[in-house]
């Protein structure tokens, strides 16, 4: 369903941050990525999606067999392809309501998701999405944006990172909420519990690169500040 | 209906819905087509050299609380209009106007408004002023002049969202008196070629009045805003606030002033200004639940100029 094949990608007018990787996501399917910070996992995520600010330099993104890689942002979007951001963005004005429904077929279904992700659509519906919202609160809005679109593939980057531990429990039900409702998902993370909770295979990333790839409870014993050179200590 | 001339029609874009029942005033280029008055509202006007004068005189005490219609247009490509208009709210009297200017099929439209407002003691008054210059834009100059007598209340809202805007220059002077408020807010979009330039200036005179200025604008591919929010502090226990909130996209240009004066050691005046870009990850995130980038954009803006 997604494919990416041998990207390497370079931050613009910097570095090469993603060297030849490769990887794939099937249908029905929740597949991690994992590894430290700075391991290129968030550029891998923008890259699929098509954003601003890397080039390129090889390499393909494919869903269904055909590229995207050429098509604005957009355009995937409307392929099937969308990006729940790690640190979503805040929208000034914008009520909780209008940005879940942007990609929603309709108002009740948007309200639908609210409820699905924690959030009481009579709570929320009208609150803005900006300063009003608490980090967590934010996240939980963001996968109940991606999940309205009713997308063929979710791609979600860290939706752990920054939230509390009671809503760390749940957050593997909302994966798969997202992932019954047809997407698969392909899943940033460095939260070993939530790997082990959801996902179906593992891809570990170090550097750049893609080093290992396998069972999630085996891929996630890799101790990702070592670089997966020895078992983890602190485990 | 005047002349085949569909009013509703005209006044459509800019969200306009004429009640029946409403007391209105409708000037359709130089000539005044439609005028309804009410008990307790006066409504005179004439047209002398291509200038319309229409005076709106609310007596003493009387308080509507359905908004008054008054409504100016150009419904053809090119045109002028010129009005002078004077605006009295006796003591005590209060009334809402409904001001909706359209020009849905402007290509060379100059728009001309003079405004004299009077507010007398304990009265108040609330504008709600909404535009639409088609998709060219018109050449538009307003100069509001406004005297917000003891204890009354001067509410002005002014928006512009939709379509293209053209020359703007608009200058409204007020004076308020002691206990007297002033609240004025303006959210415009400007797009292309357009050029606007606000100059809104508060006169605190007497003691504990106060004034609230806000101007929400964003300026998009080629267009400039230019936004001054001036309030003079001239007596003991007044208060004052000017806030201005301007993106830009593209090579937009904004600038905004505010400006506080103080000539009395008890008066506070306050501003804060934020400027800035329309954020790519917001464009983007929008973009990947399906939004063209100018759709993305559109709703950006649209909410800014909302919230």
């Amino acid at each position: 369903m997604l494919e990416v094949k041998d990207l390497k990608v370079a931050a613009e007018n910097g570095p090469v941050i993603l060297d030849g990787v490769s990887l794939d996501v099937e249908e029905g399917e929740i597949v991690a990525v994992v590894g430290p910070n700075g391991s290129g996992k968030s550029t891998l995520a923008k890259t699929i999606m098509g954003c601003s600010g890397y080039e390129v330099l090889e390499g393909d993104v494919l869903l269904d067999g055909e590229s995207v890689i050429d098509l604005p942002i957009h355009e995937r979007a409307r392929r099937g392809l969308t990006l729940a951001w790690q640190d979503p963005a805040r929208f000034e004005g914008l009520t909780v309501g209008e940005y879940v429904s942007v990609g929603a077929k309709d108002e009740e279904w948007a309200k639908e998701c609210l409820y699905r992700v924690g959030l009481d659509p009579k709570e929320y519906w009208d609150r803005e999405c900006g300063e009003n919202l608490s980090g967590g609160e934010r996240k939980r809005v963001e996968l109940a944006a991606v999940m309205a679109m009713k997308p063929r593939v979710a791609v979600l980057d860290e939706p752990d990172a920054g939230i509390d531990m009671a809503s760390m429990k749940d957050l593997g039900e909302i994966i798969k909420t997202i992932k019954d409702e047809g997407a698969a998902v392909l899943l940033i993370t460095h939260n070993r519990d939530l790997v082990e909770d959801v996902a179906d295979r593992a891809y570990l990333m170090l550097k750049g690169e893609i080093v290992d790839e396998g069972d999630p409870k085996r891929v996630v014993q890799h101790c990702l500040v070592c670089g997966g050179t020895e078992p983890c200590p602190v485990d | 209906m005047s002349g085949g001339l569909n009013v509703d029609d005209v006044f459509a874009p800019t969200g306009f819905h004429a009640s029946p029942d409403a007391p209105r005033i409708v000037v359709i280029e130089d000539k005044v087509v439609n005028v309804k008055e009410a008990e307790g509202l006066e409504i005179s006007s004439e047209t002398e050299d291509g200038t319309v004068r229409a005076e709106l005189r609310v007596l003493p005490g009387y308080e509507f609380e359905e908004p008054v219609h008054f409504c100016v247009g150009i419904p053809w490509e090119r045109g002028v209009q010129r009005i002078i208009t004077r605006i009295i709210v006796e003591e005590g009297a209060s009334i809402s106007l409904m001001s909706h200017c359209s020009f849905p099929r402007a290509e060379d439209v100059l728009h001309e408004m003079e405004a004299e407002i009077i507010l007398h003691k304990d009265s108040s008054l609330k504008v709600t002023d909404v535009h639409y210059h088609g998709e060219n834009g018109v050449r538009l100059r307003a100069v509001y002049d406004v005297d917000v007598g003891p204890g009354a209340e001067y509410d002005s809202s002014f928006k512009i969202t939709r379509g293209r805007i053209g020359e703007m220059e608009w200058i409204s002077r007020m004076r308020v008196d002691e206990g007297g408020v002033v609240r004025a807010d303006a959210a415009m979009k400007a797009v292309d070629e357009d050029v606007v330039d606000v100059e809104e200036v508060v006169r605190l005179v007497g003691e504990n009045a106060r004034a609230s200025l806000e101007f929400k604008a964003a300026a998009i591919d080629g267009a400039e805003v230019n936004v001054v929010g001036e309030i003079s502090g001239e007596a003991d226990g007044v208060r004052g606030h000017v806030e201005c909130s301007e993106i830009i996209k593209g090579d937009g240009r904004v600038s905004s002033v505010p400006k506080l004066r103080v000539s009395h050691p008890g008066a506070r005046l306050t501003h804060e200004a934020a400027l800035g870009t329309i954020e790519r990850k917001e464009v983007e995130t929008l973009m990947a639940r399906g939004l063209t980038e100018e759709e993305a954009v559109d709703l950006l803006v649209e909410a800014m100029l909302r919230g």
